[in-house]
């Protein structure tokens, strides 16, 4: 009888119809082993696109890298996957859970390390790390057992009662790492996770990457760092002005755009194809 | 070969020109529509609205002037009649003005002395205002001051002399300083009115008020930069809280003097004894325009030298750089390489909340702020009005003054509730766990410490009647109840208002929103004080349903908090049919404080019109806000849109008003009967037609036409719409025609409810508004003209 609803449909759309991905129950897509899915994503601020059409996936136990210049789009994309931007179009998927629309079941999974972490004023570090743990069900002993052989490796255990304010940009990172890794997830997404760590601790984030892998984890991570991507990943993405300019297996893609050359020459041709 | 950096006036331009650039950038990149280049200054989402400023605005200066009105007035008579008993003469005609918002130019005592005096009790208060308003610079109204970032650091790695930057420093927070403005500007332009300067009053007002911003802005430089160069962040904080309680202490001496019925006798004799050359102190010197036209002279001197020698002395203070003090607020570190001790402390309260309050416990400034400042209020309304305490507070006038204390608390601690997280929210939104229910935990705790506010000043105050049996109890537990009420609507009002990306500490939380809570906080001090308990179920009912409306738009909003352009779909929500129909409410109060006090309109005479205003007021508001939002089919999805098939839902609008006007009358006829209506008191609103029926047409066009046309616009078409999306059809059509109901005299209620539920039900049916509004008017028009051809009959 409502005539409101047949009358102005597109208001009313908005007013009651579900989200356009919720008529699938939740969590039973079918993600035949992969633990990121991007479909179609894009976002769109105001006028500019950031990210355009992005399709990939990535498998269970995979390290997967994504490059790209300044500017190119890593940041918001991981931000989509992390569900704090809304995609403009496509969607995100990890462990089948649309990011946005399921962000509580997706952040169950992931850990993550924002490019430059910001912690409270007034707290200290290890009051931070009891805080993460707390909001994720672990008491305190538990939080030491965990974090401390890692914070040992990365050389922050002298200043764990120090206000984290007052932690330099590396020190900030390597607190937002062990934060991340704390509730042992199955996915890391780290944004730029090596900028501002000096070389030992990067050294030590590498090994703990590998680790990850080992025991059977996913990692994705941003960089513009090539030889950072060459040494840890097997499969690379590359994005250039918010589109995917590559993506595949190292060799695939040397043997495909620069035969017998190292991976900046990739990046080279691909962006610079892209140029013209 | 490097070029010559510019001098101090250049850079204080170059400044002040980024400054207004930021302002024009961030204002038209909200504006502008059609096509831009990509990348061209992408427009943020914001949640500043700048007509509801203007609006509150507008309310404070009126209320400014109409304040600093009566205060000359109230001066003018007590000097008089001081300094004519001393010299032992007749005191002359009073000159009393009638309550009314602009002072009477002319009004400025002719007596020499006497004027002198005002001038002089003026001059004092301004001192002291200006004292209040520069420890106000350093302390609440500074949260910038004790961060350790400091933004000049990066003006100073240029090779430009400091004496530029601090120039322009004193430019951007004379202007900036709204509270000042606020104060300044009606406290000069009633004296310059009064004195005879008509409309010029007004731009006077303006450089006056200018000026003596500069001067706090003058102050507030060189009071930062000493702290800043002297103590460590943490100290400075400290400062700061010392410095937020000293400006309240003269805020609150100003205001003792100033805003009350008769102004003390030791400050009159003060202001005839004390030499007129007060006026001459820098921040007095405005009101020496009403004496000599020399007078901007002066200022400009005044002004001049003292921004000079600040400058100068802030100079002097950097002389070996900027920033001397070592880190912020140190913890422990232990030697380098040590293996990290195990954690020893295990606080009771965990997750989000313990976070919370171990950051409350440690911020100084803030504690002072929100916890001991309410104190220190209420210590002083206990010393200069010791019958405070005395029981004149016992019934609901206690509880008023229980739950207004409640809510300045909540108005720092609950509303800041997401603006504390600063930059480190992007944390919360790491857990796997709605944003909105962890940031609802956390208003537990200021629902726990505004109790504890509520029942203190509860404990001082408020006394029960022995006689008024158990109805007593009712005000102290409807406070209680408020605080925790509006610790929730006051964290979601916070939350929908505050700016995540915002730099400046001080804009994060919108003021416009903070005005909100504070406008949301009188209707509930209105239930409290209210006598009728019809009424007070009104206004509760109204007030909670606002909260739980207000969260599901925080809910809808929070996951999109920290995307910088996305917004929830425009829509019609629940919580905007509410808050539409409360500021209703209180337009309808003000316009008819308005027109019976300003316009002299008396008794019922004044509701028509004031009605009127109100509702033009509210709907163009409402529409403002859904076009800025950019609401598709605007006047279609509100139900106002041209309906091709009028033909035939009017005449159906018109059948289903004459039904419920049916019933109307046969409730009428049955409460007639049964002997309710027999002791009610004469209605206010109904004229009096005993002269004659010239006064029913005035009603008439109120009931038929003005209420139908803005309360099925405000009923059906926001509400109704707003809660058809939260609450689905049925649901809605009930909830809105209770609150319809509600919202008129209790006797009515089931033809009303009935009227409700027949309008929502055409809404629906037609899905246009006419039908509506037809039978809305139906209904009153046979209502009015049944009580009309009764009345006629009965004389």
């Amino acid at each position: 009888m409502s005539q409101i609803q047949s009358d102005d449909e597109t208001v009313f759309d908005q007013d009651q119809a579900p989200e356009p991905e919720s008529h699938e129950p939740p969590g039973s897509h079918v993600h035949n082993g992969s633990v990121v899915g991007l479909k179609g994503l894009c976002k769109r601020y105001g006028d500019f696109d950031a990210v355009v059409d992005l399709d990939l996936e990535v498998q269970a136990g995979e390290m997967f890298a994504l490059l790209g210049p300044n500017g190119a789009g890593k940041t918001t994309t991981i931000r989509m996957m992390m569900g704090i931007l809304q995609p403009t179009a496509g969607s995100a998927r990890i462990h089948g859970f649309d990011c946005f629309t399921q962000r509580e079941q997706v952040m169950a999974e992931v850990g993550y390390l924002p490019d430059e972490p910001v912690f409270y004023d007034y707290l200290r570090g290890r009051e931070i790390l009891r805080f993460v743990g707390e909001m994720r069900g672990l008491d305190a002993k538990e939080v030491d057992r965990r974090t401390i052989p890692l914070l040992e490796r990365l050389e922050l255990g002298d200043a764990l009662d120090e206000f984290a304010t007052n932690y330099s940009k590396g020190m900030k990172k390597k607190l937002a790492i062990t934060a991340a890794l704390l509730h042992e997830p199955r996915l890391l997404i780290l944004d730029e996770p090596t900028n501002g760590l000096d070389p030992f601790a990067t050294r030590t984030l590498h090994a703990v990457l590998r680790e990850q892998i080992e025991a059977g984890r996913s990692v994705f991570f941003s960089t513009h760092l090539l030889d950072q991507a060459e040494r840890l990943c097997d499969r690379i993405g590359i994005v250039y002005r918010g589109r995917l300019a590559a993506l595949g297996r190292i060799e695939d893609l040397r043997a495909k755009l620069a035969p017998g050359g190292t991976l900046e020459e990739i990046f080279f041709s691909v962006t610079e194809e892209n140029e013209a | 070969m490097s070029r010559k950096p510019p001098g101090t006036l250049g850079v204080a331009l170059i400044l002040s020109r980024v400054g207004l650039r930021r302002s024009i950038n961030r204002t038209t990149s909200r504006m502008s529509v059609g096509k831009k280049s990509p990348r061209s200054g992408t427009a943020r989402k914001s949640s500043r609205s700048l007509p509801i400023l203007i609006i509150f605005g507008g309310i404070f200066l009126l209320n400014g002037v109409f304040v600093s009105g009566q205060l000359l007035t109230n001066l003018t008579d007590q000097i008089t009649n001081v300094a004519y008993e001393r010299r032992g003469e007749e005191v002359p005609e009073d000159s009393n003005w009638d309550i009314s918002i602009l002072p009477t130019a002319g009004d400025w005592p002719v007596d020499e002395e006497v004027a002198d005096a005002v001038g002089v009790a003026l001059g004092m208060l301004l001192f002291v205002l200006t004292v209040a308003l520069c420890f106000m610079s350093l302390g609440l109204q500074n949260p910038e001051l004790g961060q350790t970032h400091w933004s000049m650091e990066w003006l100073f790695s240029f090779p430009i002399r400091a004496n530029g930057v601090f120039l322009a420093k004193i430019g951007e927070y004379g202007l900036v300083n709204f509270f000042g403005w606020f104060m300044y500007l009606p406290l000069l332009f009633v004296p310059f009115f009064a004195s005879g300067f008509g409309w010029w009053s007004a731009p006077m007002a303006f450089l006056g008020a200018l000026y003596a911003n500069l001067l706090v802005g003058c102050f507030r430089l060189l009071a930062e930069v000493w702290l800043r160069k002297r103590f460590s962040p943490a100290r400075v904080k400290n400062f700061q809280a010392l410095s937020t309680v000293a400006g309240m202490v003269a805020l609150m001496m100003a205001f003792f003097v100033a805003l009350r019925p008769e102004v003390p006798a030791w400050f009159t004799v003060a202001a005839l004894d004390a030499p007129f050359a007060v006026v001459g102190l820098p921040p007095a010197a405005p009101l020496l325009w009403v004496y000599s036209a020399w007078a901007p002279l002066v200022l400009v001197v005044f002004l001049a030298v003292i921004a000079d020698q600040t400058v100068r002395a802030a100079a002097r203070l950097v002389r070996t750089g900027l920033i001397t003090t070592g880190g912020n607020y140190v913890g422990v570190r232990t030697a380098p390489g040590a293996a990290p001790l195990p954690s020893t402390d295990t606080g009771r309260l965990r997750g989000v909340l313990g976070k919370e309050v171990r950051l409350l416990m440690r911020d100084r400034n803030f504690m002072v702020q929100t916890l001991v400042l309410p104190l220190v209020m209420i210590g002083i309304q206990l010393v200069v009005n010791p019958s405070f305490a005395n029981g004149n507070m016992s019934g609901p006038q206690g509880a008023v003054w229980a739950f207004g204390l409640g809510a300045y608390v909540l108005m720092f601690g609950a509303i800041g509730v997401l603006a504390v997280e600063r930059k480190s929210l992007w944390l919360l939104y790491t857990f796997p766990k709605p944003i909105d229910r962890i940031i609802r935990e956390k208003v537990v705790i200021w629902g726990v410490v505004g109790s504890v506010y509520v029942i203190g000043v509860l404990a001082l105050l408020w006394r029960p009647d022995a006689d008024s049996g158990v109805s007593v109890w009712i005000s102290p537990l409807l406070a209680l109840y408020g605080i925790w009420l509006y610790a929730f609507i006051g964290a979601g009002l916070g939350t929908l208002g505050t700016d995540p990306f915002a730099d400046d500490e001080q804009k994060r939380v919108r003021p416009e929103w903070a005005l909100l809570f504070f406008m949301l906080c009188g209707f509930f001090g209105w239930a409290i004080y209210e006598d009728s308990l019809w009424t007070k179920l009104v206004l509760v009912t109204l007030t909670t349903l606002v909260g739980y409306a207000v969260w599901v738009k925080v809910a809808e909003r929070l996951p999109l908090l920290l995307d910088p352009t996305a917004m929830p779909p425009p829509r019609i929500g629940m919580a905007d049919g509410l808050i539409a129909v409360l500021v209703f409410f209180m337009f309808m109060s003000l316009a008819v404080a308005l027109f019976t006090f300003g316009f002299k309109i008396e008794g019922a005479d004044a509701i028509p019109p004031a009605y009127a205003l109100a509702a033009l007021i509210t709907i163009a508001l409402t529409l403002y806000m859904y076009w800025r939002m950019k609401l598709p089919n605007l006047f279609r999805s509100l139900g106002i849109a041209p309906d091709p098939k009028i033909l035939t839902s009017v005449p159906m609008g018109v059948a289903a008003g004459l039904c419920t006007s049916l019933l109307g009358i046969v409730v009428l006829v049955v409460l007639k009967l049964s002997g309710a209506l027999d002791n009610l008191p004469e209605p206010e609103m109904v004229p009096n037609l005993e002269n004659g029926l010239g006064g029913i047409w005035k009603f008439a066009l109120l009931t038929v036409v003005a209420a139908p046309l803005c309360e099925e616009f405000l009923f059906r078409g926001v509400l109704y719409r707003g809660m058809r999306a939260t609450l689905g059809v049925k649901a809605s059509i009930i909830c809105s025609a209770a609150l319809f109901a509600f919202v008129h005299p209790p006797l009515g209620f089931v033809p009303i409810f009935a009227l409700g539920v027949a309008t929502a039900l055409l809404y629906e049916k037609t899905g246009s508004l006419w039908a509506s509004m037809a039978a809305h008017a139906t209904h009153n028009g046979v209502i009015v003209a049944l009580a009309a051809l009764g009345q006629t009959f009965a004389s």
